[in-house]
């Protein structure tokens, strides 16, 4: 086994793309397009991230509404995210509801979410994971 | 500071993938409006999107997945503004279908829909 020892990676005909073979060898893919592009752990009870990953500040707009803003911008206002939170209220409800506070509240440099919880989509502060993807400009 | 520059990296015996050291790559992820005719915004491994019934879609993977152990979240916005629920189903190494229902117990259109797959590719 190789291994390459390297501080940065660029790709040699274009700089942002690295193609890297599928486990079963049957495909290829973007390297860059897999990587997760930013991430935050973050407790609104406080607020604040625990940890994060791309991120330069993050604002606590009203109750279960928050803004992580990005360090690097994305390239366009489409890119996707996955996202859970902690069960309403204090642990004891078995449902919860984070999604952005609307389509305008996604821009390519911070994005606004929504963080609800209850059977009646109550706004509610508290402790969202996120993962976001896509393509930086 | 060093700085490697290709186009293509694979393990040394030139065809099996290569190891992220203590890291994982995403494989596939959509961003799309399911309201009105479905409207596919950014993706990766994504061949087409298909609108099955309300608040039901499709999704169809460019490159296939091992098997149907891969993970998979998605969610997204109901513009009604109240609780709603979503799952995955019809899970299949080339495709996957992404649920949503209102906690009315409807199937709902929701738009500005994220969803994201990780695993081993075929």
């Amino acid at each position: 086994m190789s291994t390459i020892i390297a501080d940065n990676l660029t790709g040699k005909t274009s700089a942002g793309d690295i193609t890297v073979t599928s486990e079963g060898g049957a495909a290829t893919q973007s390297l860059q397009q897999g990587l997760a592009k930013a991430w935050f752990k973050f407790d609104q009870t406080v607020p604040s991230n625990y940890s994060s990953f791309n991120v330069s500040s993050v604002s606590d707009d009203a109750i279960g509404v928050y803004t992580q803003n990005w360090t690097n911008s994305f390239s366009d206002v489409h890119y996707p995210m996955g996202m859970v939170g902690d069960s309403y209220p204090n642990h004891s409800h078995p449902a919860c509801y984070i999604f952005y506070n609307d389509s305008s509240s996604q821009t390519a440099s911070s994005c606004k979410y929504d963080s609800r919880g209850g059977t009646n989509g109550t706004a509610y502060d508290q402790t969202n994971l996120c993962n976001v993807h896509g393509d930086l400009a | 500071m060093s700085t490697l520059k290709a186009d293509t990296i694979v393990a040394s015996d030139g065809t099996s993938p290569v190891t992220l050291t203590k890291q994982s790559a995403l494989k596939g992820f959509q961003s799309y409006d399911g309201t009105g005719t479905i409207a596919i915004g950014d993706s990766l491994n994504t061949s087409s999107l298909t609108d099955t019934s309300t608040g039901q879609y499709e999704v169809n993977f460019t490159n296939n997945y091992f098997s149907t152990d891969y993970s998979n979240t998605h969610g997204g916005v109901y513009a009604a503004d109240n609780g709603w629920y979503h799952w995955y189903y019809n899970v299949a190494t080339g495709s996957i279908g992404h649920y949503f229902i209102a906690t009315n117990n409807t199937y709902v259109d929701c738009s500005h829909i994220s969803g994201m797959q990780t695993g081993d590719l075929a």
